[in-house]
Formats: structure tokens, sequence, C-alpha cells
């Protein structure tokens, strides 16, 4: 009897709501420190618009680099990160094949997009932009992020993380990828979410 | 967007070579008609080529950007064969380097990442053997093939490629009607040198750079035994032989094109 009145009010306390556990909060340890990019918990997206009825989005699943981040020198912040193109996915072979070809990306002669920092300015703890040079199609071009500092602080296994996301808009025809821009957008709005464990 | 492919594809670089061939019907010596139709079809691609691609960077930034210089040197060195003839061995020799300088371009950027001597070999010698067979023979086996590397560009490997190459076709059937049934403006060598050098190009970079299915382009080269086939079959009845050999060409093309478009069915968009 004792042990079906502790099974309902399990399944109550689950039903309604109730969680044991410490509910998700953002840490808000400081970031300072150099970080090595996690690249199963890090990812470049973007959009880019379909015959001017949609946005479509597509994704990097592979990237590394690292970061490093001092408060109180934001001169020497500094942000590397290299994204190989093979790692592209659009969720559709054929069309990833395309991107990848010589109409877009020509992932074979430009295997890799790269962006390194310059300059790194935050108006508040958690908000700045982030201004670097981005390789991308042979072509290198200065351009800025909007910066949203995520949050930091210890993981479970005993290291220290701290995360960001930065968002831009670029032109791929200032890259060199002029093909089907009747069809496919210009502007592309790129996302790049990243988490780093601190060195 | 359909409509604005034909467009850069068909329409406007047919105009450009259309234009340009009428100009050679003008009276005049017959020795400059073969350099007007190796110019026509060089204008004709070239618009095409700046409608679809339009990057004209020197050096240029990817393998297709070099296919207006390559273009312009052949129509240079090869008027100059049709003007003043030059010797067999010499043609040769020319055809020779500039197939060998045309693969060693477009596999340049492959370079960095190792030098690639069997695809630089086979190329090249794909690229001669194409312009040997090619080269003085009439009929529509070059458009053939031209069209048939169109289709499975664009439906294996790269949509611009297969639209560049789909300018090429335009061009040369414009090029096949005018001296059909009478020769009037000649492809010649220089002629010939374009369109060869464009379709080695684009086949190249095709399967360089975008996977373009090998099986496929291979039954495409099959189209040059058979056209020699059909030679051998006509018995020399010219009124017979461009109908002989365009059948027989078509048959590898015809193919080639439907194991193209059947795979590219398979994943359709």
């Amino acid at each position: 009897m004792n042990k079906a009145i502790a099974t309902l009010a399990a399944a109550l306390a689950l039903q309604s709501g109730i969680v044991l556990a410490d509910a998700y909060q953002v840490q808000n340890s400081s970031p300072a420190g150099t970080y090595k990019i996690d690249p199963t918990h890090s990812m470049v997206q973007f959009w880019v618009g379909h015959m001017g009825v949609s946005e479509f989005p597509g994704r990097f699943d592979a990237i590394s680099g690292s970061f490093t981040v001092d408060a109180a020198h934001q001169e020497a912040d500094k942000v590397s990160v290299a994204v190989p193109i093979d790692s592209l996915d659009t969720n559709f072979d054929k069309r990833n094949k395309d991107l990848l070809g010589p109409d877009f990306f020509n992932a074979k002669q430009f295997p890799t997009m790269t962006f390194t920092s310059t300059g790194v300015k935050m108006k508040n703890a958690n908000e700045g932009t982030l201004t670097g040079n981005l390789t991308l199609h042979g072509v290198t071009r200065p351009v800025t992020f909007t910066l949203r500092h995520v949050g930091a602080g210890p993981d479970p296994w005993g290291g220290y993380r701290s995360g960001y996301v930065a968002k831009t808009t670029i032109r791929r025809s200032d890259f060199g990828m002029n093909y089907m821009l009747n069809g496919i957008s210009d502007a592309i709005e790129v996302q790049l979410n990243i988490e780093g464990k601190r060195q | 967007m359909l409509l604005s492919m034909a467009r850069e594809t068909i329409l406007w670089p047919s105009a450009a070579a259309l234009a340009a061939m009428l100009l050679g019907l003008f009276p005049g010596d017959a020795r400059f008609k073969p350099v007007v139709s190796a110019i026509a079809t060089g204008t004709g691609f070239l618009v095409g080529y700046t409608l679809i691609y339009g990057t004209f960077a020197f050096p240029p930034i990817e393998p297709q950007g070099w296919l207006p210089a390559l273009l312009a040197t052949n129509i240079l060195i090869f008027s100059f064969d049709d003007l003043a003839g030059f010797s067999h061995n010499i043609r040769i020799a020319l055809q020779g380097i500039l197939s060998i300088a045309g693969s060693a371009l477009i596999l340049l950027p492959l370079f960095k990442t190792g030098f690639p001597a069997l695809q630089l070999a086979l190329s090249s010698l794909l690229w001669f053997g194409l312009w040997i067979a090619l080269d003085g023979r009439k009929g529509p086996v070059l458009l053939l093939v031209a069209a048939g590397n169109a289709i499975v560009s664009a439906t294996t490997g790269s949509t611009m490629l297969g639209q560049l190459g789909g300018v090429l076709a335009a061009v040369l059937g414009w090029q096949l009607a005018f001296n059909f049934p009478k020769s009037r403006i000649p492809l010649g060598h220089a002629g010939t040198a374009v369109a060869v050098t464009l379709l080695a190009s684009l086949m190249l970079i095709g399967h360089a750079y975008a996977d373009t299915a090998l099986i496929p382009s291979l039954l495409l080269l099959c189209a040059i035994p058979a056209d020699f086939l059909g030679k051998h079959l006509s018995r020399n009845r010219k009124s017979l032989e461009m109908v002989i050999c365009g059948a027989l060409a078509l048959i590898p093309v015809a193919i080639a094109s439907a194991i193209a478009i059947k795979s590219y069915l398979a994943q359709e968009y």
C-alpha cells in the first residue's frame, strides 16, 4: 500500500512539473581565460533566401579554434575559428553536393573557412561586437559580428566553460560567389554558436 | 528562374554568335571565314560566361576563370593557322602543348595538396585526343558531345558547368545550322580549337571539382569513334555521311544523357 502511494506521489510530482533536480540556469562566472572550442557544442549556421519565398537554413558541423577573453584588457581578446567546408549540411545530399561544388563554395579548391579577430568591443558584460577577417572561397574580407556572451562557469567534469553567440550578415558576392544571384539571395545571415573549454 | 537560365544559356549567347556569324556572310577573302566562325563561337560563349559566371579576375580565382584566357589564346594562335597555314607537325605540337597547359591550369589549385600526376597525364591525353579527332571534322559530333556534356554536368555535377556547357552547345548549334547543307562559314582550325578547349575544360573542371559522373562522361567520348564508324560506313557519300554519323554519334550521347537524368531524378529537388 505504501509503495503504491509513493509511486502515485512520484507520478503526480512529475505530471505537475515538480522536478527534484536543480532547474537550468545560466552561469554568470567570469569568462576570463583562454578557451579551446568544443566542436561538439559549437556550430556555424546560416540562412539564405530561396527564390524570394523563404529563408532556408544550413550548417557547418565541424569547427575548431580558440578564444581568449580578458575583461581587464579587452585589446588582448582574440578569436580564431576554422571551419572545414565539407562539413556543410543542408539536410539534402544533392543540395549539399551543389553547394560544395564550383557553383558556390568550391570545397576542393577552398577546403576551409577561417575567421581571425582583429578586435572585440564589449558595451556591457554580455553584449558587444566582434570584428575580424573572414576568409571564404579564397577571399578575405573584414566582418563585424554582434556578440552575446551566454555564460561561463564550471562543468561537471572539473573543467570550466564559456560560450558565445555571434551573428552577422555577409554578401556572398563579396566573396566571389556570384552564381544564381537571382534565385538564391546575396545576403546570408550567419550565426556562430561557440562553447569553449578553458585551457 | 528557368526562363532566366534559358536566356543566359541559349538566347543571348545565340544572338551574339549569330550576329558575329552574319558578318561572315559579307563577301570577302574566304580565308577569313573560319576566323569569323571562331570569333563568333568565342563571342557567343563569352556572353553566356559573363551572364552565368561573370568573374574576370586575372589571374583567375577559380579554374573556370581561365576559360576566357584559354579561348582568346586559341583564337589568336589558330586564326593565324587558318590564315597562313601551319605545317601539320607544328599544328600537332601546338595542340599538344595547349592540351597540357590547359589541363595544368585547370588542375593548378589541386597542386597545393599534392601533384595530381595521373589526373594531369590522363586529362592532357584525352584533351589532345579529342582535339586531334575533331580538328577538320564536319558534322554534328562536336555539337552532340557538347550537348551531352551539358546534360551530364547539370544533372550529376554542377548546374553552373551544365549551363556553360549549354552555352557551348547553343553556339555550336548555330555553327552547324549555318553550314548545313552548304558550308558557308566553316569552323576551321581556330573554331575547332575554341570549341574543343571549352569542351575539354568544362569536362575536366566537372570531374576535378564537381564530381561529375564518370561513366556517362566516358560514354559521351564514345561518340567520337561512333562518328568515325559512320564516316567509314557512308563510304564518302557526302549526302549520307552527316545523317549516318549523326545517328551513330547520338547513340552513346543519348545513353549517357539518359543515365545522368535517371540518376538526377532519383534524388529530385
